[in-house]
């Protein structure tokens, strides 16, 4: 059916001048920019604000350079708060929330996409099917369980709450689902035990799959405002989220030291992510040398 | 027949380890009851209050204790977000907090609050002080809190826009009429360099006070009082004194930020903003003079009436020192801890003399005018009865409200529409729980 | 024989399976179905748990705002999710190798993810303005003298605000792509190029069905999550004009958390469950036709 299609697209690239590609990558990079630039404007609204007073953050049109910097804005974040305990707080939350997630998750997706037993499938669909429930009605009876368990008021309330979340099963589960099965099974032929297929095969084939997965527990955890919210009671164990509320009274929100405070939140995050992304590059070149 | 069996005996197992957490509170509390038996051990309390009070309860306590010196206070707080939400919790998961602040209806519905007639008819608490706000706080004829603070509303003006326009200042004795010809008369310019005569905050106190104002209450079942509101609110925009809903809304108009930024001549707020602009000030984040005047009010309705939204401490019924507790709530709403709380500027429940010249102070803070605030007559912002939420009737009016003010609906049918949702989302279901008048 | 195999195969299973689901089944699977038994409940938190039957679902019949926040939610999903999608492929796609500055392109595009909610509706609320906005200026000079004022219109606030929420999450789906296209051997495509295959027909031979685990999983992620979407649209337009915008995750939110009616709140979280579970199960059903596994 696809021959003809073929053949004409043959004459399309041998006739493609130079130009052509030329106009393409353009057009490709235009494209690009602008969209990238509408996404970095937020940012940078952030972060400017972060130095203005109050009258001038919400002045219209937007005054990007503001007539006056207000650092005060930041000197406020790191002397009215512990903002540094608040830090190391959301640092040990996150890491070990994310550590916890891969491990837990890929095995767990590993019995669903390379063992086979029959309730396998119906086990697996109760995983996502827990996803479908909106936080709001879980946060009673989850709230309940802590309290009985008698975790209120500690990290770990969080990072087990965190650890378990279906949405890491089921995005290694895909990737798993994609990997040949000849390699597991060739692997196994030469002694490999089931562990070591897990280990020394599988894990390393879905390096791109870990990294994504990385990016978005730690964002996920690091962001979270409402489950420390409800965990947490002492100020010493408060998260940045929590933390930053700080500069929310009843009746108004100090926006400059508030952006100041997530400016200096959002750092570690663009650092992760920076740092995982290399990972979207290496992780096959690696893999297809051993398949 | 097996498989439904096991489920239901989960089923009867969660539902038993939830509602096992209403008795949690009572093992939570006995060690207390078995170390305080002595006379010198002290009494231990746990108190939540609101972020923004934490440092004045904190200052008040000092005194407190000096009296009281077996009653220990530990005084705790929840991000003013989620505070709610979060104290209830507490509360309801047996929690040994003994008594807490805040907005009361929240708490009707619960059966936590403690009913405090006969403490205050045994201590001989003077109730004068609190004016005709004790009555208003009353729920079916009891007391369940009493008000250490309020918010009220008031007519903020920058001082150096009337002086360029060589108009005279507001005066203290405005009709809503006389509000808009005078914010014309301030409007002047264009596009970015335009001058406002007036700010009101895209909230829906700003047009639904006007109703109030007469007396009427947000869950009337005759609503037609608060079309003359609306309409008002309408007719400024209209005018072009004021920034247009729409436009506020997609600008994130902010009144705090409108009236620093100096381009705004009048700005209707409540009594909290005064801090605002004091810190501003402070932070020589603004350069103009400002003052206040009393809101405007309808034709035929006294000069200063004003909203007042108190807030309130209350007793845990589950508390096992409701006595002492009692005693933290009389000291900090009565005279000596109302005198704390207008010394930081706060508006107070409780009023004499004192507190009255507290509240002023010596006259070297803004705003000059600032007794004003002292001298209102008060109408509640919202009615308080069991199952009225505030929170959710103030967002019928402004759901329906924004119909109007987008021109999807007229006021006539904005407000017959609040009126069926008020009857149905509230008035039906709960209308056995009360004693209303009306 | 093949019944020991199958003790073996499970015995393996549930041993890879153990640490995630000891866990899932406390912390997770319990609440789920603690709440589902609420939903059958008349509970404010407080004092005792009255059975209440089916009258909480039946309630939600006559009930205004779990109408129209329904409808609202579900014409969000309908076009929301496969535009993010589709555009979420072609950022990846365009973003997978070659362009210089890939990096940067790559994280501003994950930025608006990790922006605060507030910037990001400032930002937008400029772009909508209707006065000044730089969008009602392009229109007007396209000769439309009376452009809609999007963001306060109550025709154009839903529409708006899905176009704000599907630019917001291109990133996160971009994301999971570009971790897929990692996983598709370089020598297919050679072998492609080698046949003569062009651009399109490599996307759509290769690309495609090789990314198709992972757009299997992004469908079912991205309908769930878009039936969740909350801050976002709270801080663009509160839910307004009047009811225009209004998600059911805030009628849920709202009935649970301000109206403290924990039975009913379940009861509308549970009618969105069967919703998203009809779906994922049509969709679990399908897969077999276009997802390949390999």
């Amino acid at each position: 059916m696809s021959t003809r299609i073929e053949a004409s697209q043959m004459m399309t690239i041998k006739r493609r001048p130079q130009l052509g590609e030329w106009v393409r990558k353009t057009v490709v990079y235009v494209v690009v920019s602008v969209v990238a630039l509408s996404m970095v404007l937020p940012f940078l609204w952030m972060v400017s604000a972060s130095v203005k007073s109050e009258a001038e953050i919400f002045s219209f049109p937007i005054q990007w350079i503001p007539s006056h910097f207000f650092w005060s804005n930041y000197s406020k974040v790191w002397t009215e708060l512990p903002f540094f305990t608040y830090y190391l707080n959301t640092i040990k939350i996150a890491v070990l929330t994310t550590l916890l997630q891969i491990i837990t998750c890929s095995t767990a997706a590993y019995a669903f996409a390379k063992v086979k037993f029959p309730e396998r499938d119906k086990l697996f669909f109760l995983y996502v099917a827990t996803m479908m429930v909106p936080y709001q009605v879980m946060m009673i009876p989850q709230f309940v369980l802590i309290d009985k368990i008698g975790l209120i008021d500690s990290h770990w309330a969080l990072i087990l709450l965190g650890a378990f979340n279906p949405f890491g099963v089921f995005l290694f589960r895909q990737f798993f689902m994609s990997l040949p099965e000849e390699l597991s099974e060739a692997a196994r032929i030469d002694g490999l035990s089931e562990f070591g297929v897990y280990m020394r095969i599988i894990m390393p084939l879905i390096r791109p799959a870990i990294a994504s997965l990385t990016i978005f527990t730690f964002m996920h955890s690091w962001n979270d405002f409402l489950g420390p919210l409800i965990y947490l009671n002492s100020d010493v164990l408060f998260t940045l989220q929590l933390g930053m509320q700080h500069f929310q009274s009843e009746h108004a929100t100090e926006y400059g030291p508030l952006m100041a405070a997530a400016v200096c939140a959002i750092i570690p995050t663009i650092l992760i992510y920076f740092l995982a992304q290399d990972h979207f590059v290496e992780g096959i070149s690696a893999g297809a040398v051993k398949g | 027949m097996k498989k439904s069996l096991k489920l239901a005996m989960t089923g009867s197992l969660l539902v038993g380890l939830l509602a096992g957490c209403g008795s949690n509170g009572e093992t939570a509390g006995e060690k207390n009851t078995t170390s305080s038996g002595e006379e010198a051990a002290p009494v231990h309390l746990k108190a939540t209050v609101l972020p923004d009070d934490l440092e004045t309860f904190k200052t008040a306590y000092a005194e407190f204790s000096k009296e009281n010196p077996n009653i220990e206070v530990e005084f705790e707080t929840i991000p003013q977000k989620q505070y709610y939400e979060k104290l209830r919790m507490q509360l309801s998961s047996g929690n040994d907090i003994d008594l807490f602040g805040g907005n009361m209806d929240v708490f009707l519905d619960t059966g936590v609050l403690e009913p405090l007639d006969d403490s205050i008819k045994n201590a001989g608490v003077d109730v004068s002080g609190y004016g005709p706000l004790y009555d208003s706080l009353k729920v079916n004829g009891k007391v369940y809190g009493l008000p250490y603070r309020k918010s009220n509303w008031m007519l903020y003006y920058n001082k150096n826009l009337f002086d360029q326009a060589g108009v005279p200042y507001p005066s203290d004795d405005m009709t809503w009429n006389e509000f808009r010809d005078l914010a014309k008369k301030m409007t002047k310019g264009e596009g970015v360099d335009k001058i406002y005569g007036a700010f009101l905050q895209p909230w829906a106190q700003t047009w639904y006070m006007q109703g109030v104002q007469t007396g009427a209450s947000i869950i009337d079942k005759d609503l037609s009082t608060f079309k003359a509101g609306l309409q008002f609110r309408l007719d400024m925009e209209k005018d072009g004194s004021m920034m247009g809903w729409a436009e506020q809304i997609t600008t994130s108009a902010h009144y705090n930020s409108a009236f620093q930024k100096g381009n705004v001549a009048m700005n209707l707020i409540g009594d909290w903003h005064v801090a605002q602009l004091r810190q501003a000030e402070a932070e020589k984040k603004i350069n103009f003079d400002w003052d206040v005047v009393p809101v405007p009010h309808p034709d035929g309705v006294a000069v200063n009436t004003s909203l007042a939204t108190p807030v309130s401490l209350m007793v845990n019924s589950k508390s096992k020192h409701k006595e002492e507790a009692f005693k933290v709530i009389e000291f900090m709403s009565g005279a000596k801890g109302a005198k704390q709380f207008a010394a930081k500027g706060f508006l107070t429940g409780y009023m004499n003399d004192d507190i009255r010249k507290t509240y002023i102070g010596d006259g070297s803070l803004k705003p000059k005018n600032i007794h004003y605030f002292v001298e209102q007559k008060e109408y509640p912002e919202y009615p308080l009865l069991p199952g009225v939420k505030n929170i959710l009737v103030q967002s019928i009016y402004m759901q329906e409200g924004e119909l109007a003010l987008t021109g999807a609906e007229t006021v006539d049918q904005a407000i017959d529409k609040i009126g069926e949702r008020v009857a149905s989302e509230w008035a039906e279901k709960y209308a056995n729980d009360y004693k209303a008048g009306k | 024989m093949k019944s020991k195999a199958l003790r073996r195969n499970r015995l393996t299973g549930y041993t890879f399976l153990l640490p995630n689901i000891l866990g899932f089944l406390i912390f997770i699977c319990f609440p789920v179905c603690a709440s589902f038994l609420i939903s059958f409940t008349e509970w404010n938190g407080f004092g005792e748990i009255k059975f209440a039957g089916l009258s909480n679902y039946t309630r939600l019949w006559s009930d205004e705002t779990f109408r129209i926040s329904l409808l609202n939610s579900l014409i969000m999903t309908a076009v929301s999710v496969p535009a993010t999608l589709i555009l979420a492929i072609l950022a990846a796609v365009a973003l997978n190798k070659g362009l210089k500055g890939v990096k940067i392109f790559r994280t501003a595009i994950f930025l608006p993810h990790i922006t605060a909610t507030i910037a990001v509706a400032v930002v937008w609320q400029l772009i909508y303005n209707p006065t000044m906005g730089p969008l009602n200026g392009f229109l007007r000079s396209l000769g439309i003298d009376n452009p809609p004022t999007w963001l306060a219109s109550t025709e154009w606030a839903l529409f708006s605000v899905i176009v704000v929420s599907i630019w917001h999450s291109i990133g996160y789906y971009m994301v999971l792509y570009l971790a897929g296209l990692q996983g598709i051997p370089k020598d297919l495509y050679e072998a492609a190029e080698i046949d003569g295959a062009g651009k399109v027909s490599q996307f759509r031979n290769i690309t495609l069905p090789m990314l198709s685990p992972v757009i299997f999983f992004t469908v079912i992620m991205g309908i769930i999550n878009s039936f969740k979407v909350f801050d976002l649209v709270f801080v663009l337009t509160r839910g307004g004009p009047g009811r225009s915008t209004h998600m059911l995750v805030y009628d849920i939110y709202e009935t649970a958390f301000q109206r403290y009616e924990y039975g009913y709140a379940s009861a509308m979280a549970y009618v969105l469950f069967a919703i998203i579970l009809v779906i994922t199960l049509i969709q679990f059903r399908g897969q077999k036709r276009w997802v390949n596994y390999s």
